[in-house]
């Protein structure tokens, strides 16, 4: 008879957060909808329930923290636990949003039973920040309608697990909320009552929803599941025979590792957008260095060169021991946009130039330059990542400098004045500090951006071209 | 130098204003402006309130009234030179705002068109096709009363705009003026001004950047920097403009609709006639002496006043209410004359009271007549239509009600504006305990976990303060009508409120009063419905004709004030709630002018001036009655020397405090509004000080401004509670001489009252009236009285989720020997959902036996096939559902469905599974003594939380016997939260406190035992 093992991990992104920091006050997660939908023992304590609106918890605690509910951290963090369990257990099925389904009928002989099985799952689920609840079932359904009453059941007696399920409450099923209430107003309550029933009786009351539900709890409709494939990704390690202390010398091993990378991405006609380098070292913790590209690429060449400029910002504090490349994800190979007849401006594009300067300059210093909404002259341009697109929504104004003061200069020559005052307040909050902006033109024929400060201080902004 | 402010926005362009129409005309003339014209958006809902300002503070400047006004991209001002301009722009305005959704205003170019007297103020807009179209169009219709507006903002690029507009002003031979498009009146309102702005935006400040005022030019700013700014030929032209602006707000003169007196009478004459036809009527014996003498008297009052046309206004609705058999009743000021008992506009006999006119209609107090008409709420939109019907939509439209920002509203908007995260605010919204006045709002933010002295947090707390009170919306008066002579819009302009077919004028009450335009006030009320409900049932079963006035004549029934005293009051009107019930024992009404007290007494005014207790010792004889003066007595020797009616505290501050009448009138507006606008305490010192100069002790008067800060909100006038006071002895005698008619009509007029139809009906058993449940084959939609009167029959009406077409429909077609089987209730077409409620509910069980078969026969589909349906007698399915309904199941089920269950009690239920151990019932409490401990066990059915009384939580514990009054104080509350906030039944340790026949229990430990009812549910179900 086939057997599942559910798996519930009743507060994945809670428990995440809690490792990191550990909080003496209640926290939970609430959902779009401000009901609370993953809490700690310390909300528990206080009364907080599951499933209640954020306005009630609130009154039972007032200290409570809260954390956003993200759907898709959620997913990650149980993709996560699945590809950790996947080593021990090939047949893993995800149950969004905070369960897993395992089919255990092959793999039980490998581990000699249910209780080697399960003893080497606890071993993997204990290392991990989780809390979980867990049950078997002779179907997938019927392990899950289990687990999720938290009984915490390893059983493969049948006919045990088949007297469990009859006495499950209807709430722990995956019938719909319409279906479970048309149920409880016919004094139906468990499972086993209803399975009890004619099922031609029941297909003459009920959608289709609740038959196709308990052929598939009692294993007589099919219940296809999609089983999860291994990660993709790249990751490789190189021990070095012996330890370097240059960092120029490195990338000789380093080669090796974007060769076989390079290999990778070419059978899944992919690139990617950056690698992580871990150093390792005898003594001292490993060193991670990033390399980006903004445009993505595959050779390992290109990426050799991107490397060789960041290694050379690096100073090695002991001799390397190992080395290590990581590539957390590939993105797809996009096609090149450039024209046949766009003229060839160097052997670099744009893009390259940027990721090169970025190697060597570090990210900080490559910036564009874009308009601000803002009032205030130091406000009004801004910095933005390179090639990020520009907020075009906020018009150039016609008085403007073309040039501007990275700080405004005292004024110390006679200027003669044009036109103004443009008036700013500094600070909504204190109207009296503002300045008055002129143009005026100095004795070298200048036109300067100048402001007076509400003490009559001068100061100049910019200068226009 | 002179200055004319031509164009200035208040708070009443919502969202764009940031200062009070009093705020800018005070600091106008503070800067010395010759003038202000207040020029809201597409508005005049702030003129009135300046208007009033300017007069009260005596102020010299002159108030213009105009409007700004949008057409796509023409900007435009309106002022009004005189009374014809005005009646034009309010025409205008209505116009464009009766085109559109409520807030919302659409003008056309026919409306400027039509403009002929107005002046007008054209501001462009910088693009140079369009503002050369309308500097063409205005000059073609506007000639000699349009302007070119240059505004000096100091933004950018001013200058070569400023050259753009003279160049256009030549071209097109307009005349300027300058003005300074004002929306503060000083430059510290530039965070509330840009707050506005995000919130109107719905984006947070930090977003909007350049469309924020980069500067604070758009404030009142002082003649000199004017002069520096603009030029004197354009500032002389805004002051003669200014000049040609003669109109004022006293020029309007409201005529009453003539229609009212047929030809060849006067209003007076035809008043008298009126009166004295209804005196024969109401005094069939003939009209003593003493009534005459005040008839006459109140005539003279009426004459000299020219109140003549309002009160055959009010004669004219109810004599419509009185054709259609609706019920109602007037209350307010005027309403208790004997000219009102001579109209039947009330059945306050004044035979029983010493009324005197004077003491509701005063000439010195200066105020307007008020008369409040209550209708039955289920028909007063009749009222409602005949009033438009008859006057026309021009000439009848609804007195707005502004609405304010309060603290939360607040709280919300300026934490958006300030980007703080939705979930925070709610957080915050849902926390922030506003009972508490020890702890302020601004203190709980630290330990609801906002840094206080972070910049954000210190932002958040001044701009909510600030935008507290700020007018966000207009919105429809309950029911105060304004009807006019002539059109309405002529006087004040007309805009759609948000429900269809509903128009309110721009005004509120206040501005209403301060104009001198007399509204009638056309209001719904519950008990009415329950009233005239109760005297039909009286009349089908027991053929008795009752009438309120019929009852009044009849006297004071010691019987019924003996009920009363006893406080069997559940369901009566006013005095039905756990305060009144608690203060009836004390106080033991015993007559009509005793229950009129006991309305006004158990309100915030009375409670927290501390006035209840010296009343009821001096009622009992343990204190002595005295005055601390002959005035004082004059005033207060009707309530024993204790100050209990809001009419008492205002003549209090004439007497002792030397207010004159137009004080007190300022006083009784700024109680009415206290709690928005905080006037109150500007009235604080002068009472104070008054009445110690008067020789009067300074507790006293400090007692005395306690009280009036207490009647704020919450004030009780005599004047209402007097005919309060008639329906809740109607009531009172109803529910004693017919308790079944009466419980029925209150049922068949729900949802109205204090209590649940569950409580209703158990309160009524205890009367001995048997109720029986909700069937198929007996019941109405509504309540009916089976049983030669004696027994009432649950209503469809009760059921949940049934539709009143389908139960009507199913009564209608009800077979002479009542339905037999399902399939016959199937053919009536009745919807899925009705049937389901009808099984829910148990009303199928004379059929179906109980409700699981019920739904399983409801639930086969087999039988909705078009086979089934032709036949008439179908036998039913012959799968027999062999799963009945435990007595659990079958309460919940009852409580789910109709919200009452006829079988037994929750609560008796747990006692007879031994789930409650040691509680006393509630009707065994009697038998505790005073101090003793006790449990006690119930279905949580109130948990109340006076403003009154700090901290403490009345809950309400209803059993099988009865109902338990539980006091659970603050600190209780906070320890044991989760049971006090959570618990549908509760377990209550606590010590039991009897003071008369008040009995309460002071709750210690709470616990919650809402689970075990599921519990007992599942526990009989377990499947083995």
């Amino acid at each position: 008879m086939a057997l599942y093992l559910y798996l519930q991990f009743p507060a994945l992104q809670l428990d995440n957060v809690s490792i990191a920091a550990t909080s003496a006050l209640p926290l939970a997660v609430v959902d779009e909808q401000h009901r609370i939908i993953q809490l700690d023992s310390l909300c528990a304590e206080r009364g907080i329930k599951f499933g209640m609106t954020l306005g009630s918890a609130a009154a039972l605690c007032h200290n409570l923290q809260l954390i956003p509910y993200q759907h898709t951290r959620q997913l990650e963090l149980l993709a996560a636990v699945a590809q950790q369990l996947y080593q021990l257990s090939p047949d893993i099925a995800l149950d969004p949003p905070d369960g897993l389904y395992l089919r255990l009928c092959q793999i039980l002989r490998l581990y000699q039973g249910l209780d080697g099985y399960w003893q080497r799952i606890q071993t993997v689920l204990s290392a991990m920040p989780y809390r979980y609840f867990y049950a078997t079932g002779n179907t997938p359904l019927a392990a899950k309608c289990l687990a999720r009453q938290q009984l915490n059941l390893i059983s493969s007696d049948g006919e045990a697990l088949l007297a469990q399920l009859q006495r499950s409450p209807l709430r722990f099923t995956d019938l719909s909320p319409d279906i479970q209430q048309q149920l409880q107003r016919l004094g139906l309550q468990q499972l086993g009552q209803v399975m009890a029933l004619s099922q031609a009786e029941l297909a003459r009351r009920f959608e289709h929803g609740l038959l196709s539900y308990l052929g598939r709890l009692r294993g007589e409709f099919y219940h296809a599941l999609d089983y999860i494939q291994p990660q993709q990704g790249f990751s490789s390690t190189l021990e070095l025979l012996y330890d370097i202390s240059d960092t120029a010398v490195l990338t000789t091993p380093l080669k090796l590792l974007l060769q076989q990378l390079e290999q990778q991405l070419k059978r899944a006609d992919a690139l990617c957008h950056q690698l992580l380098l871990e150093i390792r070292f005898r003594t001292q913790k490993a060193l991670t260095v990033i390399i980006s590209s903004v445009q993505g690429e595959y050779r390992a060449a290109q990426w050799l060169r991107l490397c060789q400029l960041k290694l050379e910002t690096v100073r090695l504090t002991e001799p390397a021991s190992g080395i290590k490349l990581d590539v957390p994800r590939f993105a797809p190979q996009r096609p090149d946009s450039n024209t046949l007849f766009q003229p060839v401006q160097g052997a670099m594009s744009a893009l390259q130039l940027t990721s090169v300067l970025q190697a060597r300059l570090g990210r900080a210093a490559v910036s564009g330059l874009s308009l601000q909404n803002q009032h205030l002259p130091e406000q009004a341009s801004g910095r933005p990542l390179p090639f990020s697109t520009v907020n075009n929504e906020v018009p150039a104004l016609a008085v403007r400098p073309a040039f501007l003061f990275q700080s405004a200069i005292a004024l110390t020559e006679q200027v003669e004045l044009n036109s103004g005052p443009e008036r700013f307040c500094i600070n909504r909050w204190q109207p009296q500090l503002q300045r008055d902006y002129f143009i005026g033109r100095n004795r070298q024929g200048q036109w300067l951006w100048l402001y007076r400060t509400a003490e009559l201080r001068w100061f100049v902004q910019g200068m226009f071209s | 130098m002179n200055y004319a402010e031509l164009f200035c926005q208040s708070h009443f362009s919502f969202l764009q204003g940031a200062s009070s129409p009093q705020e800018l005309v005070q600091q106008a003339a503070e800067l010395g402006y010759s003038a202000l014209a207040l020029t809201d958006e597409c508005s005049v809902a702030g003129v009135v309130r300046a208007y009033r300002h300017i007069d009260e503070q005596q102020l010299a400047i002159k108030l213009i009234i105009g409007s700004y006004l949008r057409l796509d991209k023409l900007q435009l001002v309106l002022l009004c030179p005189d009374k014809q301009a005005y009646s034009e722009l309010c025409r205008v305005i209505t116009n464009a705002r009766r085109r559109s959704s409520k807030g919302n205003y659409q003008l056309t170019e026919w409306d400027l068109m039509s403009i002929r007297h107005c002046l007008l103020l054209w501001l462009p807009d910088g693009d140079a096709d369009s503002d050369a179209h309308w500097a063409n169009w205005l000059q073609k219709y506007h000639t000699g009363r349009l302007w070119l507006a240059m505004r000096r903002e100091l933004n950018h690029n001013e200058a070569a705009f400023h050259a753009y507009c003279q160049q256009l002003a030549q071209q097109c031979q307009l005349p300027q003026m300058c003005c300074g498009a004002v929306l503060m009146h000083t430059p510290e309102r530039l965070a509330l001004q840009h707050c506005l702005s995000a919130i109107k935006a719905g984006k947070p400040i930090a977003e909007l950047g350049r469309h924020l005022l980069s500067n604070t030019e758009r404030a009142l700013r002082s003649i000199s920097k004017l002069q520096k700014l603009f030029a004197a030929d354009w500032l002389e032209q805004s002051c003669l403009i200014a000049n040609r602006c003669t109109f004022s707000l006293d020029e309007l003169k409201y005529q009453y609709p003539s229609e009212l007196v047929p030809e060849g009478e006067t209003a007076s004459s035809y008043l008298a006639k009126l009166v004295s036809s209804g005196a024969k009527l109401r005094f069939p014996d003939g009209v003593p002496e003493r009534i005459q003498a005040i008839i006459d008297k109140e005539m003279a009052l009426i004459t000299e006043l020219k109140y003549e046309y309002f009160f055959l206004t009010i004669y004219d609705l109810v004599q419509f209410a009185r054709k259609q058999h609706i019920l109602y009743q007037g209350r307010g000021s005027a309403a208790n004359s004997v000219v009102c008992y001579c109209l039947q506009i009330t059945a306050v006999d004044p035979a029983k009271i010493q009324v005197l006119f004077e003491r509701f209609l005063s000439k010195e107090r200066d105020e307007p007549p008020d008369i409040d008409v209550d209708f039955e709420h289920e028909r007063r939109e009749e009222v409602i239509q005949y009033l438009y019907s008859k006057y026309g939509r021009e000439r009848a439209a609804l007195a707005a009600t502004v609405i304010s920002y309060r603290f939360k509203s607040a709280l919300r908007d300026v934490g958006k504006a300030l980007g703080l995260p939705v979930s925070q605010l709610d957080f915050l919204v849902k926390n922030i305990q506003r009972r508490d006045p020890a702890l302020s709002w601004q203190q709980q933010l630290a330990t609801l976990g906002l840094d206080t002295d972070s910049e954000t947090t210190q932002q958040l707390v001044q701009l909510v303060e600030q935008l507290r009170s700020f007018p966000r919306h207009l919105s429809q008066h309950v029911g105060g009508f304004v009807i006019s002579q002539g059109p309405l819009y002529e006087l004040v302009p007309v805009e759609n409120a948000a429900m269809a077919d509903r128009t309110v004028i721009q005004w509120d009450k206040d501005d209403l009063e301060t104009m001198k335009l007399l509204k009638v006030d056309v209001l719904a009320l519950g008990m009415l419905t329950a009233i005239r409900k109760c005297f039909s049932l009286v009349k089908q079963h027991f053929q008795h004709d009752l009438s309120i006035a019929g009852i009044s004549v009849l006297g004071d029934d010691p019987a019924v004030y003996q009920m009363i005293q006893h406080a069997d009051t559940v369901g009566l009107f006013q005095i039905e709630s756990r305060a009144q019930m608690s203060m009836l024992p004390r106080l033991r009404p015993r007559n009509y002018y005793d229950l009129v007290i006991q309305i006004a007494i158990v309100r915030p005014g009375p409670i927290q001036g501390d006035m209840v207790h010296p009343y009821l010792k001096r009622r009992h004889g343990e204190e002595a009655v005295e005055y601390p003066s002959e005035e004082v007595k004059g005033v207060l020797s009707r309530t024993l020397g204790v100050p209990i009616f809001q009419e008492q505290v205002i003549q209090l501050a004439m007497v002792a405090a030397g207010f004159s009448g137009g004080e007190a009138d300022q006083l009784r507006r700024a109680m009415a509004s206290w709690k928005k606008t905080g006037e109150l305490l500007q009235f604080k010192h002068k009472l104070i000080d008054g009445m110690q100069s008067r020789g009067y002790a300074k507790e006293y008067a400090e007692r005395i401004y306690q009280q009036i800060c207490g009647f704020g909100e919450y004030g009780f006038p005599e004047s209402h509670s007097a005919s309060f006071a008639v329906l809740a002895y109607v009531s009172a005698w109803l529910k004693y001489y017919y308790p079944a008619a009466f419980c029925a009509a209150l049922l068949n007029s729900y949802p109205m009252g204090f209590y649940s139809p569950s409580q209703l009906l158990q309160d009524i058993r205890r009367h001995g009236v048997t109720v029986l449940p909700v069937c198929i084959n007996a019941s109405d939609w509504d309540f009916t009285l089976q049983q030669q009167g004696k027994a009432i029959r649950l209503g469809l009406r009760q059921v949940k989720g049934l539709s009143e077409a389908g139960a009507l429909q199913l009564v209608k077609l009800r077979p002479a020997a009542g339905y037999r089987h399902i399939q016959q209730l199937r053919q009536l077409g009745l919807s899925r959902s009705d049937l389901q409620a009808l099984a829910s509910a148990n009303a199928l069980s004379s059929i179906s036996g109980d409700r699981y078969n019920s739904r399983w026969q409801l639930q086969d589909t087999q039988y909705s096939l078009p086979l089934f349906s032709a036949g008439s007698e179908v036998a039913e399915s012959t799968s027999a559902y062999l799963l009945p309904p435990g007595p659990v199941q079958n309460v919940l089920e009852d409580y789910a469905a109709t919200g009452l269950s006829l079988l037994q009690h929750p609560v008796a239920l747990l006692r007879q599974a031994g789930k409650l151990v040691r509680s006393i019932p509630a009707a065994e409490l009697g038998k505790v003594r005073h101090k003793s401990p006790v449990r006690v066990s119930g279905l949580v059915t109130l948990r109340q939380r006076p403003g009154t009384a700090a901290g403490v939580t009345f809950m309400s514990l209803e059993d099988e016997t009865g109902t338990t009054n539980v006091l659970v104080w603050l600190a209780t509350a906070q320890a044991q939260q989760k049971s006090f906030l959570t618990a549908r039944i509760l377990q209550v340790d606590g010590i039991l406190e009897r003071e008369g026949e008040v009995t309460h229990v002071i709750a210690g430990k709470l616990v919650d035992l809402s689970a075990l009812l599921a519990e007992l549910s599942t526990s009989s179900r377990d499947f083995h």
